[in-house]
């Protein structure tokens, strides 16, 4: 029995460089995002605390500071670690589409237009994926035509026979055929280089 | 960096403000204790006798003494309650807080206020 495949943290890094440099630079904006809600949410508490003359408000101010800030500092901590997991969940959904383009393009620069893209239920970039795999297909079917069309100029070529009475021109066409007959052949050795998927 | 440098400094300013408030509780709180025992006095002619001392951990707001403390703050008291004026046994109060590292005291007799390390 199939043993149910369990994704570890680390599975979550495909692409580590990327993925860590979207983690860093949205924590950095959130950091800044966190600093100024407490800033302008506690400047007037903080303000009161330190510079008002009256013990009385001080202390209210105080009160207040103590409050709000007990209240805002765990929360926007929660906040910070919700967006940090939600940070590696989307770059997994981006990322694993993407090292899968990637390996694809690769294929596909070396002519082998067989290695479809299959994305995983929740992840991004299948409007993308599905150009692509119409691609894949598009370009095997021209090449299977193309391969087909030269296999068939060849077949032609073969049985066509005028009939040419004068010796010059004859061997002018039989020359001009032959250049075609190698050219046909040069053409499908060409294209069986590339790997096609099946029609 | 530059968010770095502000993150840091956040956290200074903020750090520095939680040690501002609850300095302004303990001494507050002490404050507003000191009102309390010249009250009694004025009254019975001595102050509130309590030789343990009194703080608000926070899962109780009213003490048996009938003072509210803040959270976390302390109040002990030395001296003679049924004399607290007399210049041999003077009545101090001091308050402080679990979060700071200092100590406000009160003289009864002398009247004066004193800040140390504890």
């Amino acid at each position: 029995m199939q043993k149910p495949y369990k994704r570890k943290l680390k599975n979550f890094l495909i692409n580590r460089s990327f993925q860590l440099n979207i983690l860093l630079n949205s924590l950095l904006y959130f950091v800044l995002v966190v600093m100024i809600t407490m800033g302008i949410i506690l400047y007037p508490m903080i303000q009161d605390m330190f510079f008002s003359t009256d013990p009385e408000i001080q202390y209210r101010a105080a009160q207040s500071f103590i409050s709000v800030a007990g209240r805002l500092i765990p929360s926007l901590l929660i906040l910070l670690v919700l967006v940090f997991t939600h940070q590696v969940i989307v770059s997994h959904r981006i990322c694993g589409p993407l090292v899968n383009f990637f390996h694809t393009f690769n294929r596909m620069a070396a002519g082998d237009f067989t290695r479809m893209i299959f994305l995983r239920e929740k992840d991004y970039l299948k409007p993308e994926s599905r150009i692509i795999n119409d691609t894949l297909k598009q370009m095997s079917r021209f090449i299977q035509q193309i391969t087909s069309d030269t296999v068939q100029i060849e077949l032609s070529v073969d049985t066509f026979r005028p009939e040419i009475d004068d010796p010059d021109i004859r061997k002018q066409f039989e020359s001009f055929i032959s250049d075609l007959k190698n050219q046909a052949s040069k053409l499908k050795t060409d294209l069986s280089e590339f790997k096609t998927l099946d029609s | 960096m530059i968010i770095g440098i502000l993150a840091v400094i956040a956290i200074g300013t903020l750090s520095n403000a939680f040690e501002k408030a609850y300095k302004i509780y303990a001494k507050q709180d002490l404050k507003n204790f000191i009102s309390y025992e010249e009250a009694n006095y004025q009254t019975d002619y001595k102050f509130i006798n309590f030789t343990e001392t009194i703080q608000n951990n926070g899962d109780s707001s009213e003490h048996t003494y009938g003072f509210t403390l803040s959270r976390g703050v302390i109040i002990s008291a030395e001296g003679n309650p049924d004399d607290p004026y007399n210049s041999d046994t003077p009545f101090t109060v001091t308050s402080t807080h679990n979060k700071i590292p200092i100590k406000y005291a009160y003289n009864f007799v002398t009247g004066e206020w004193t800040e140390t390390e504890k």
